[in-house]
């Protein structure tokens, strides 16, 4: 399935390693001349080098079963889906924008939450993908996922996302280029968890997703003030989604 | 929170004191605790988030079981060694002050790295 990979070179010190197969030889392509900045040219051995991220670009119509969409997967795990493929290509440059600001240290709160928002809303989610990736109901309802490695919270909570890998040559793919980072809001927090978990288990393993002390007064706060919720269906979610970020 | 049995012991005149700089947030009948020196999260049960909530340099071990008794609805003694379970644990953490972390073995994820050195980015496992 996988016609040839690449190999990025990341990170402020470009000692981040990234390789990303993809389906077709035009997706190939279209890698090699929109990365071409960030493409590995060491003499690292590049067979060595695992794959992390896989790029589908052609979609289609099969016979039977479900049809394929254009998807970016980490491993198993769908990153981004949609019809346009260009939509896909957008998320992958924002996703290694975060790869690469990831290696910077600084004492900012980041966690590898799920960022949904409305409007400058935001809320944070904590489920396992693919649950709720692309969907149609919290489409509707003006509701949608930022593709992110990694988000920022600062402490007034406004939370920001890192920028697209950089000096990306958009123009010469013909794919619009993605518009600037803007700002949110963090209106609260919602676990997918289990009908026998506790508001402490929640919560303890929220808070260990950044060793960053003001994420756990952050949390408390959001506790406190009742917009930190747990879940345990799909439609609850999308419920605690609509109601966070659109109330 | 380790369920190891606890290394220290307290008396009923013994007035534990927990150590500053501890975050702590509050649930129906537990509790969530973060110490930033170590940078653990630790969860408490419902008798160890209690006793954790007295440790103040100021109430006796003996106030401690009397209160607890009330809380819990039980008779004190029955109650006696999960107080100093709950204690010992809080001490054995570092969480007290005067009682030093137990010494405990961590380990790492090694990550991935390439023959230069640079970190490999790599997909988590299957699920």
């Amino acid at each position: 399935m996988w016609v040839d990979r690449i190999v990025l070179r990341l990170g402020t010190k470009l000692d981040v390693l990234v390789a990303i197969a993809v389906d077709t030889e035009h997706a190939y392509r279209l890698l090699c001349t929109l990365l071409a900045e960030w493409l590995d040219r060491s003499d690292v051995d590049a067979a060595s080098i695992e794959t992390a991220f896989t790029l589908i670009l052609t979609g289609g119509a099969a016979a039977k079963g479900p049809q394929l969409v254009p998807q970016l997967r980490f491993g198993s795990r769908v990153m981004a889906r949609s019809r346009e493929p260009d939509d896909v290509v957008r998320a992958l440059a924002a996703i290694l924008g975060g790869i690469h600001a990831a290696a910077r240290n600084d004492t900012e709160i980041h966690v590898g939450l799920r960022p949904f928002v409305c409007g400058e809303e935001l809320v944070l989610v904590d489920a396992e993908r693919p649950l709720l990736v692309n969907d149609r109901q919290l489409s509707a309802a003006g509701i949608h996922e930022l593709p992110v490695w990694r988000t920022t919270i600062r402490n007034d909570q406004t939370v920001t996302l890192d920028p697209y890998l950089s000096a990306l040559a958009w123009a010469k793919t013909g794919i619009a280029p993605p518009p600037l980072r803007a700002t949110y809001r963090l209106r609260g927090i919602i676990s997918m968890g289990t009908t026998c978990q506790s508001g402490a288990e929640t919560f303890a393993m929220l808070a260990r997703l950044s060793l960053n002390p003001n994420w756990f007064r952050l949390l408390r706060q959001m506790n406190d003030s009742d917009v930190a919720r747990t879940v345990t269906k799909r439609t609850l979610l999308r419920r605690a989604l609509q109601d966070l970020c659109v109330s | 929170m380790s369920t190891l049995s606890p290394q220290h012991t307290f008396l009923d005149g013994d007035r534990p004191t927990a150590t500053d700089g501890i975050e702590t947030a509050v649930f129906d009948g537990e509790a969530v605790l973060f110490d930033e020196r170590t940078q653990m999260v630790h969860r408490l049960s419902a008798v160890a988030a209690a006793t954790w909530l007295f440790c103040d340099g100021k109430t006796p071990v003996s106030d401690m079981l009397t209160e607890l008794a009330e809380i819990f609805d039980q008779q004190a003694e029955t109650l006696r060694d999960h107080l100093c379970a709950a204690l010992g644990l809080l001490a054995d953490e570092g969480l007290l002050r005067g009682y030093e972390q137990s010494p405990r073995l961590t380990l790492s994820p090694q990550g991935s790295v390439a023959s230069d050195a640079s970190r490999i980015v790599v997909a988590p496992p299957d699920t």
